[in-house]
């Protein structure tokens, strides 16, 4: 226990350790989480009226951002079915990464949710009555915290199990490593269930909800990882190995299509029957009787996703900086389809047929990127720990390099 | 060259090293202390738009209605509270009702086909009203004469479906009253005047009406449905050809 | 292996102990600082106008009150409504009588579309005007078309009713299969035995799950704590809201109810589950409400279940609503025919 403690207090001084430019990234990302916190503090006291949301509009920027993240937290497991189902070995070190995106990606999660509640200071009261297995809210609750918990294990004993140079069991990772892989896929599916159970809205009302959920999920959340192995590629000399990125935009590539089908497939049977249903979906795709405030962002995404598309199909795919284009063009398409466009236009019109757009206000805006902030500052400090202890240089019974005492820089360790 | 280095020797360090710029030291604990002062003292308060609330008639809500009817035979002329027989004894009224009527001049007379006083009132004793054969209604149950041509509002009425119960809803209750006819219908007009509405909801955040030109207003949306051409008449056209989504206004209708 | 060791740049060297333990040191103080200029609108919290006790965080849920738990809960609800209004609540928790399902009916024949509902409501049960909060939405629909879509909510700039529209007054519907009931997560809103949908104003944690799952749009949010009056009429009279205030209560229906939390139609249980009548119904003027116990076959609300052309909104997605419309056989006003005049009577 007392080398637990240890290593976590070596952990967090190691997070401090790094260049300029790490001091720079962090000092971004803190300065923006405190106004997030400073804005927070503001709806805390005032109520979540400081939000753009309405009774119309009910749930809007916070939840189209958990609806986003809880997307990454599962594509975690499209870095661990290759490695642990397939043995494709060039992975094998990777898998980390994305089990700890998964671990920042739930965090942020439930930081949205707690943001987003009339009254966080209830929320014990989901102990107490829990209408499991009813509400898909309860099975939301479990899912979440539950795939945090079996992330947080398994980073943490691979992890821990290195730093103290030992061989770690395969008992304590491996089934859960294979629970990760189908919970990783329900958490997303539930999460969309929550959305195509309603009845009274239309445009959520249907079967193609929790499959566009997944595709879009397993192109953005690789993604966001081949982006971070570029940049660690480019800050570290930490070994990512070309085939591990082939292999990766294989996968997004993939998911993107699919994603762009399913689109269409759900655009196709909303626009050729017409019906009053439509009615989001014009709004959506086309404004409703003069409103059009989501047009441009849809019309956004598909262009954006379109051409991160293009690019991965034309000979450019072999190119690392068409790959990075390509995933951040991805990311931001995938990010407003799933936020603006498939969150907000659920409540417009309302079930009884009023207009009420729907405009994040600042304070909600800085709120939004000050979770993201806490998320990006969180997976930063992972990394930046996770790769020193993998490699070997972080390790029980060695000194880092910028902990050593100035009249013994290499003095090994009393364990 | 390849950029997938073997990995034995990791990489925690960056390929520079530690190095940083002696300005950017000081840096960080200038930005924060610049933040904290920025969030303290000028970040401004969250700005809600929350509309005045609606000034509203409080009487307008009352469950009786505004004037209720006599339920006796007692009138007012010229400032007097009488009975109907103490002139309509010694008085005889014009057979060309209701031209003539010379008293009772704040009466308007508009209960649609119903336009002759003996239809209801006995010619013979004005306290009471006729049944088609001529016997009478009392004062007190106007439903009765209500009845002779309103016949299934009358059943309606008897079961509680027409009409206004106050009170209370259990049958039995003392405290359930159940309005009459003339409780809220002038008999003698019995038909509701238009009205003006209270004020239009002004909910949070919402947009009441869209100032924006050229844009529907909300619901507005003319020519759509299939019987709308009945109501709205034929769509118009443009004179550059093009259809106008509003309809042609129907004949008098506002607008 | 590919590279030489002399290669590598060299590890630096740490710096001096106490210029990088001054730098460290400010900047972990600054960082403090700065962490609470991000908390400092909490200071805010002080003034706030519900106190906030432990033994208010560990209350229970409704059903699972004792009989003294309650009344202690509603010793604190008058404590609090004394203290905010300076009025006196007669505060109780009615329960659901026996033998009695209340459903609501509403002649769309003589719904006239004043609002006198909404307004009377608003005023019964203690809702927030600033934001304002309407648990009743009246809609002007053309008269060809049930597509609520095509309903007009901002009507009222002309005299009701327009002739060639009808009024359709929405609110809870208190379903007997309720969207809302099935998705709350904590159980906050559940069905009584006599129909109503009804919320624990103290166990919400106000997620919003149930007002995404209503089809009629019956629920409300408290998007900030609600205020009886505005500034300005605040300045005006400064009891203006011990004025608005209403002091029959219930724990279930119309007490002011906190930030944060859903709030809806309750069909005025204080007043229903003691045998009166809702407040919509007693203010509305031409009698189109209709409110009764539909287990009682001689009710008004059963006879009109017996007899009249009923529906109900959106019946295909089976929420079962226990709010039922119907219109009467009516001719408009304006298709009476011109009188064709009589044979004169012969003397």
């Amino acid at each position: 226990m007392k080398n637990y403690i240890r290593f976590l207090w070596r952990c967090f001084r190691l997070s401090f350790v790094g260049d300029w430019r790490y001091h720079l990234w962090m000092l971004i990302l803190t300065i923006v989480a405190l106004f997030g916190i400073h804005a927070y503090a503001g709806q805390f006291v005032h109520g979540l009226a400081v939000t753009g949301m309405s009774d119309h509009v009910s749930w809007g920027l916070y939840i189209a951002n958990f609806t986003f993240l809880v997307g990454m937290a599962a594509a975690a497991v499209m870095l661990v079915i290759p490695v642990y189902i397939y043995k494709f070995k060039d992975m094998h070190e990777l898998v980390i990464f994305g089990e700890l995106l998964a671990v920042a990606s739930i965090i942020m999660c439930l930081l949205f949710i707690t943001v987003d509640l009339g009254r966080p200071d209830r929320f014990m009261h989901l102990l107490f009555r829990f209408n499991f297995p009813i509400s898909v809210l309860a099975w939301d609750v479990i899912v979440l915290n539950g795939y945090l918990l079996l992330n947080l294990h398994i980073c943490g004993y691979l992890i821990y199990s290195a730093y103290c140079n030992r061989e770690p069991s395969r008992w304590f990772y491996i089934p859960f490593v294979f629970v990760a892989i189908a919970w990783a896929l329900s958490i997303h599916t539930v999460t969309a269930f929550l959305y195509s159970g309603l009845g009274s809205r239309p445009f959520w009302n249907s079967a193609v909800l929790a499959p566009r959920f997944l595709a879009s999920a397993f192109a953005a959340g690789p993604a966001f990882i081949v982006l971070t192995l570029f940049v660690i590629r480019s800050t570290t000399r930490f070994a990512v190995h070309d085939r591990a990125i082939e292999l990766l935009r294989l996968i997004l590539t993939v998911a993107l299509t699919i994603n762009l089908f399913l689109l269409g497939s759900e655009v196709f049977t909303e626009f050729y029957t017409d019906s009053a249903h439509a009615a989001s979906a014009h709004y959506l795709m086309f404004g409703l009787h003069g409103h059009t405030t989501l047009v441009p962002w849809i019309w956004t995404s598909i262009a954006l996703n379109s051409a991160a598309l293009l690019i991965l199909y034309s000979p450019l795919r072999r190119r690392d900086w068409a790959i990075g284009t390509a995933c951040v063009a991805m990311i931001c398409g995938i990010w407003i389809e799933k936020g603006m466009g498939l969150v907000i236009p659920a409540f417009i019109p309302s079930p009884i047929g009023e207009i009420v757009e729907y405009h994040p206000t600042w304070d909600e805006i800085q709120i939004c990127l000050g979770i993201w902030a806490i998320g990006l500052l969180l997976y930063t400090i992972f990394v930046r720990v996770s790769i020193p202890v993998l490699t070997g240089h972080l390790r029980i019974d060695k000194i880092y390099e910028t902990e050593a005492r100035p009249t013994e820089p290499s003095a090994p360790l009393q364990p | 060259m390849s950029r997938s280095h073997p990995g034995r020797d990791g990489g925690e360090l960056p390929p520079g090293g530690l190095h940083s710029p002696p300005w950017f030291r000081w840096l960080i604990p200038l930005l924060f202390l610049l933040t904290a002062w920025w969030l303290y003292a000028y970040e401004p308060e969250p700005v809600i738009p929350f509309e005045e609330p609606a000034g509203i008639d409080a009487s307008l809500l009352a469950p009786l209605p505004k004037a209720p009817r006599p339920s006796a035979p007692v009138t007012e002329i010229s400032g007097f509270e009488m009975r109907c027989n103490a002139c309509h004894r010694l008085f005889e009224s014009k057979r060309k009702v209701p031209e003539h009527l010379k008293r009772h001049d704040e009466i308007v007379l508009k209960h649609g086909a119903n336009d002759r006083c003996y239809n209801c009132h006995s010619r013979k004793n004005r306290e009471r009203f006729v049944r088609h054969d001529g016997t009478w209604i009392p004062f007190e149950t106007p439903e009765l004469l209500c009845a002779k041509c309103h016949g299934p509002t009358f059943r309606d009425w008897q079961k509680g479906i027409h009409g206004k119960t106050l009170g209370s809803w259990i049958p039995t209750s003392d405290k359930l009253t159940r309005l009459r006819c003339n409780n809220c219908h002038d008999p003698h007009s019995p038909a509701f005047e238009q009205v003006y509405p209270m004020p239009a909801p002004r909910t949070l955040r919402m947009v009441a009406k869209e100032k924006k030109e050229g844009v529907h207003p909300e619901g507005k949306e003319r020519g759509k449905g299939p019987l709308d051409h009945w109501m709205y008449g034929e769509p118009r056209t443009h004179q550059d050809g093009t259809d106008d989504p509003h309809g042609a206004p129907a004949e008098g209708e506002r607008e | 292996m590919s590279w030489d060791e002399s290669s590598l740049p060299k590890p630096p060297t740490v710096d001096s102990g106490r210029r990088s333990f001054l730098r460290h040191a400010a900047g972990l103080a600054t960082g403090a600082v700065a962490f609470g200029a991000a908390l400092s609108p909490l200071r805010e919290m002080v003034d706030a106008k519900h106190g906030y006790s432990a033994k208010q965080f560990f209350q229970k849920h409704y059903k699972e009150m004792s009989r003294e738990e309650m009344n202690e809960v509603l010793a604190r609800v008058r404590m609090e409504v004394k203290e905010n209004y300076g009025v006196d609540a007669d505060i109780s928790a009615p329960a659901p009588m026996d033998g009695v399902e209340f459903v609501y009916a509403l002649n769309l024949s003589r719904c006239n579309g004043n609002r006198a509902c909404v307004y009377a409501c608003v005023r019964e049960n203690n809702q927030s005007r600033v934001p304002e909060i309407q648990y009743i939405r009246v809609i002007e629909m053309p008269r060809t078309s049930l597509d609520l879509e095509r309903g007009n909510h901002h009507y009222g700039d002309e005299k009701v009713p327009d002739k060639d529209h009808f009024y359709l007054p929405v609110q809870c519907h208190q379903c007997a299969n309720a969207p809302c009931v099935k998705v709350c997560p904590v159980e906050a809103t559940w069905q009584e035995p006599d129909g109503i949908t009804v919320i624990d104003y103290d166990w919400c944690i106000g997620c919003r799950y149930c007002m995404a799952a209503c089809p009629y749009w019956a629920r409300r949010f408290n998007f900030s704590e609600p205020r009886l009056a505005s500034l300005k009429e605040l300045a005006a009279n400064p009891d203006v809201e011990a004025e608005r205030l209403n002091p029959e209560m219930s724990y279930l229906s119309n007490r002011p109810r906190p930030k944060g939390v859903v709030e809806k139609c309750h069909f005025c249980l204080h007043r229903t589950r003691k045998g009166k009548m809702p407040a919509c119904l007693e203010a509305c003027p031409t009698g189109a409400r209709k409110f009764g116990n539909v287990l009682d076959p001689h009710s008004e609300v059963s006879e009109i279940l017996k007899s009249k052309r009923i529906f109900v909104l959106k019946e295909d997605l089976g929420t079962l609503p226990r709010f039922f419309y119907y219109f009467d056989e009516r001719t408009p006003q304006t298709d009476i025919p011109e009188w064709i005049e009589g044979q004169e009577e012969p003397a």
